[in-house]
């Protein structure tokens, strides 16, 4: 996926910008990267905003995607119009809001594409963190559907981050910045360098270089990840600002 | 791997950077964040070995550009040793952060110091001393500084008073060595970029000459001791361009045509470090010893003289026998504020004294009657009332150290949207309490709110001026008299005033300082306001009917100018903020936010950190959006104006009686009346805008606040073009100099806002702060 051991990674292209391609063969790339990015957030905005069930909800995210592959609707985004989230998400509402007029019923099923997503942990996550309360108020599902969106991002950059430790043989700087950064207890703060280095049978000294290189990394696994789903660079600045990851 | 919210948090907190709770090299716990700039952030820490307290930058961002900046501040300190430069404590890199470690300094800069007033003359010469004085240390180690400029100066306190904030200049302290470098070292700097703050930039700078000569810096500390003489910089104009000019092209005034209790030696060295050209100006070294020598030969008189704070008040008087004065903080047509404090306790407080003759007395005590029964943080306390021997009231509140959001505009131009946001949540958690003690506050705009740092480092925003505030229930059967308006008065600043409140103060509502809270964020985000006109009653016209400006066109106005707004959200956002602000701004008061609550849910999206944080206590203040605030704005709430009275009734109402409030502020403040495009006429029950308060109440380093009411009305200054060099007398106005504010973050930091635990709690990274002065607290 990278090349772990340059020192420079190489730098991606937006998926959006090639989910238009002719070549099918990067289309369907661009397509894969963008519904790992979204499939989350549509899946939440569907049961948040609509009012799907669990199950509905699951056919109406493969219905959707599935007939935006068909259609090739991401390639008529227009990035001077607005960020891609936004479009992404007003496609939906009018892919939903024409399914329940019954106009698209036959798409629903997506049966052209069915893509394998855990949807039994994405609800499970949706209904333990309480966000279907908040469904009644318009600005806390648009709140969800970002965050939701986030989280995918990040989420997305700590597998590849992973990833790279292990293919480097990095294992455990992996699990020094595990323990420091991911696993304090609720409420609790961080463990101290040398807790980490105890845990993880290494020095403090080694702690605080694992996890300068970790941080180091991560940031530049999220700018990939961000790189590929944004449009273009002064999109792809001002999310990373909005992040804190600014390069 | 499965990422939870607490994760999430956690890991993007750790990937943005060090943060509060982290600990660099072993040794330096980060605190609260109590400053931010263009190159870095900066965390009050204490050292754990020694329990000091410390401040402690990390570089922004990781570009070479950046890492190369930040090493020469830190080899600048590591060279310099001198009292008045700030010392290295230590620097080091954390998990790839670079990070210096510096004295922790209690007190304020001298652009907070100045903007209660200028210094006396030996005040001036005591610091112009010690600064050049650090300046000849900085030259002799082969630096320039490049970036002489009074937020660069901080005046630390004697730590003889956990409380004593205000710094000395005995104390003052050279800051942000950020752009020094060394004067043998080939620039880093593209030729004929400008290097430093326009007001106090050398004309060899301005034309991008070469800017290592250290003289560079004797003309911008030239600037520095102008303005602290005579409280405002040499060179001044309304542009940045205009300002270059003057630099170039104009002679500066001399200092004794406005102080001319100045020495005459003082006149002169002045003059000599304004030189045009840079082998005329004199070293520090030589500026020193004349300093030195002036301060010497400055007769005790001078010195001792008393300075009047009020008729029959000077520093160092009592008040009520329990109050020392110890320097005037504002003043308005009704009165003026001090700072003094307590004999016995030796706290610092602020008083609000009362002009004798003709001010409303009434009115005057209902502000502390209204802000007492407020207990919000986001309110200053009142501590005390009392009168003089003389019979005149005096309101005793807490002393805020800070900067209206009316100066922060005009100092850094428009905020970013999060950080407007939040601003504004946070002036909602005191507008909720108040309204839920039926309380309208009816005069919320920028110049009263006040941000103001905890003692933690955090920012907090305050609320100020309830002296026209408005009861609508009687509470505790005491408060009867807060609600005697006439029905036809018109209270407030005209620019924040709903179309009712035009119409008549009485007919204000909760749902008026909704109208307000929508004015001001549109003004914080786009640095002008909705409803704008060239006189008072063009501007109540486009209120009572007009829709208001697109923010997206005042946002592209403020950004096209040099000074303008930086950050650039984009379509969502604004689209996002659009929506609140239409619903603030509606006419029709049943079409608003119907309390403070919908409000603060509207904006939850919007929100950083402390933003979600005042939503939640919004919440709790009304609970639920019918919660108690909704039902007292109800209950208080005169009949619906909207289709009870034709819209052209409104405005005439409206602008007739502005006319008058318009004449009466104008005879009050003394000021110059805005233009007034129809004849006079119009109800005679007009009383008391806000130009009449003393409205810096309680605070220091506010706005004149009867300039900051006037600005919707005041003619703009000439600009002079440039021309052959003369000598000028001053401009009217000075112009703040463009900050060095970074562009913010955008919004999609998200924070689900119901979620009550913990883990919806947003990362915390924040916005706005300007300099990365070393603050107190």
């Amino acid at each position: 996926m990278h090349d772990q051991g340059a020192r420079f990674p190489p730098t991606r292209p937006s998926a959006i910008g090639s989910v238009a391609s002719d070549d099918p063969a990067e289309r369907a790339r661009a397509f894969d990267i963008l519904v790992r990015a979204y499939w989350k957030p549509v899946y939440n905005h569907i049961r948040m905003k609509w009012g799907r069930d669990a199950e509905d909800a699951r056919d109406v995210t493969q219905g959707f995607f599935a007939r935006a592959f068909e259609k090739r609707h991401f390639g008529s985004y227009d990035p001077a119009r607005s960020r891609f989230r936004t479009y992404l998400k007003a496609s939906l509402d009018n892919f939903v809001a024409e399914l329940a007029r019954g106009a698209g019923r036959q798409k629903r099923g997506g049966d052209a594409l069915r893509i394998s997503l855990d949807f039994d942990g994405a609800e499970e996550e949706l209904s333990s963190s309480g966000a279907l309360g908040g469904a009644n108020d318009p600005h806390v599902v648009d709140a969800c559907f970002d965050h939701e969106w986030t989280r995918s991002l990040f989420a997305s950059a700590l597998a590849a981050l992973e990833a790279s430790c292990e293919k480097q043989g990095k294992r455990v700087y992996f699990e020094a910045f595990r323990h420091y950064v991911l696993d304090p207890e609720e409420g609790a703060q961080r463990r101290s360098y040398a807790e980490v280095a105890r845990v993880c049978e290494i020095s403090v000294s080694d702690v605080t270089n694992y996890l300068s290189w970790t941080r180091r990394e991560m940031r530049e696994r999220v700018l990939d990840q961000l790189r590929e789903i944004t449009a273009n660079e002064e999109e792809f600045r001002e999310e990373a600002r909005a992040l804190g990851v600014e390069p | 791997m499965k990422l939870g919210d607490r994760a999430l948090r956690g890991l993007r907190d750790w990937v943005s950077g060090p943060g509060p709770g982290d600990v660099l090299a072993d040794r330096w716990e980060l605190g609260p964040r109590i400053g931010e700039g263009g190159m870095g952030v900066v965390y009050a820490a204490e050292d754990r070995a020694s329990g000091k307290r410390v401040a402690i930058k990390i570089a922004r961002g990781g570009g070479d550009h950046d890492t190369a900046r930040f090493t020469r501040e830190v080899k600048a300190l590591q060279t310099l040793s001198h009292p008045a430069i700030v010392k290295c404590l230590g620097h080091g890199v954390h998990e790839g952060s670079h990070y210096l470690v510096m004295d922790r300094l209690e007190g304020c800069s001298l652009a907070e110091r100045l903007r209660l007033g200028r210094l006396s003359v030996r005040e001036t010469l005591v610091l112009g001393q010690r600064l050049a004085g650090a300046l000849a240390e900085v030259h002799r180690a082969g630096i320039a500084h490049r970036d002489i400029k009074p937020s660069n100066i901080f005046l630390a306190g004697d730590g003889a008073s956990p409380d004593d904030d205000r710094g000395t200049v005995s104390r003052a302290c050279l800051l942000d060595f950020g752009i020094a470098r060394p004067l043998e070292a080939t620039t880093l700097t593209a030729r004929g970029a400008l290097v430093g703050t326009p007001g106090y930039m050398a004309p060899e700078r301005v034309r991008g000459d070469d800017v290592r000569d250290p003289a560079s810096d004797i003309f911008s500390l030239g600037c520095v001791i102008f303005e602290c003489l005579i409280g405002r910089a040499p060179f001044t104009a309304e542009t940045t361009y205009a300002l270059l000019a003057r630099v170039l092209l104009e002679v500066a005034p001399l200092v004794r045509e406005e102080r001319p209790e100045a020495p005459l030696g003082l006149e002169a060295i002045v003059e000599q470090m304004l030189a045009k050209e840079t082998t005329d100006r004199p070293s520090a070294a030589v500026v020193a010893r004349a300093f030195e020598e002036l301060r010497a030969a400055l007769p005790a008189g001078l010195a001792a003289h008393r300075i009047e704070v009020a008729p029959g008040l000077a520093e160092g008087d009592a008040i009520g026998d329990k109050y020392r004065v110890e320097h005037k903080v504002g003043e308005g047509g009704m009165g003026v504020v001090l700072a003094a404090r307590h004999v016995e306790l030796g706290t610092r407080v602020a008083i609000k004294l009362l002009r004798s003759g003709g001010a409303d007395e009434g009115r005057f005590l209902r502000e502390a009657q209204a802000t007492s029964r407020i207990e919000s943080e986001h309110v200053a306390r009142v501590l005390d009332v009392g009168r003089m021997a003389d019979g005149r009231p005096f309101i005793v509140m807490e002393l805020l150290r800070g900067v209206d959001l009316a100066r922060r505009l005009a100092d850094d131009g428009p905020f970013a949207v999060t950080a407007a946001v939040d601003h504004v949540l946070q002036a909602c958690v005191a507008v909720a309490e108040a309204h839920a003690l039926g309380i309208v506050h009816r005069d919320l705009k920028p110049s009263n709110l006040f941000s103001v740092r905890r003692r933690d480092g955090s920012e907090l925003v305050k609320v100020l001026d309830f002296g026209i505030s408005k009861l609508t229930q009687p509470l505790d059967g005491a408060s009867v008299a807060l609600t005697a308006t006439a029905d036809s008065t018109v209270m407030g600043s005209i620019a924040y005033m709903s179309p009712e409140q035009l119409e008549s103060s009485a007919r204000a509502d909760a749902r008026s300082d909704i109208w307000s809270l929508g004015v001001v964020l549109f003004e914080l985000v786009a640095g002008s306001r909705p409803f704008e006109g060239d006189s008072a009653v063009a501007v109540a016209a486009r209120i009572a009917g007009s829709p208001p400006r697109s923010l997206r066109e005042a946002r592209a106005q403020a950004s096209s100018t040099p000074d303008g707004a930086r950050s650039t959200p984009e379509d969502e956002t604004l689209g996002k903020l659009e929506a609140v602000l239409a619903k603030c701004l509606a006419k029709d008061p049943s079409a608003r936010f119907q309390n403070v609550a919908e409000l603060a849910r509207g904006l939850a999206a919007l929100a950083g950190e402390r933003g979600c944080a005042a939503v939640e206590h919004v919440l709790r203040s009304l609970p639920g959006e019918g919660g108690e605030g909704a039902r007292d704005s109800s209950d208080g709430a005169p009949p619906a104006p909207a289709g009870a009275r034709s819209r052209s009734r409104v405005i005439a109402a409206g602008v007739l009686g502005l006319v008058a409030v318009v004449v009466v502020l104008a005879l009050r403040s003394g000021e110059r009346a805005p233009p007034l495009p129809i004849p006079l006429q119009g109800p005679s029950a007009v009383v008391g805008l806000t130009a009449d308060v003393p409205s810096g109440a309680a605070r220091e380093g506010s706005a004149d606040p009867i300039a900051a009411t006037l600005s919707a009305t005041s003619q703009p200054s000439a600009i002079p073009g440039a021309g052959p060099i003369t000598r000028t007398p001053p401009p009217p106005s000075p112009a703040p100099p463009p900050s060095a504010r970074p562009p913010a973050s955008a919004v999609s930091t998200v924070r689900p806002l119901p979620a009550p635990s913990a883990s919806n709690v947003p990362s915390h990274r924040e916005v706005d702060l300007r300099d990365p002065a070393l603050e107190g607290r």
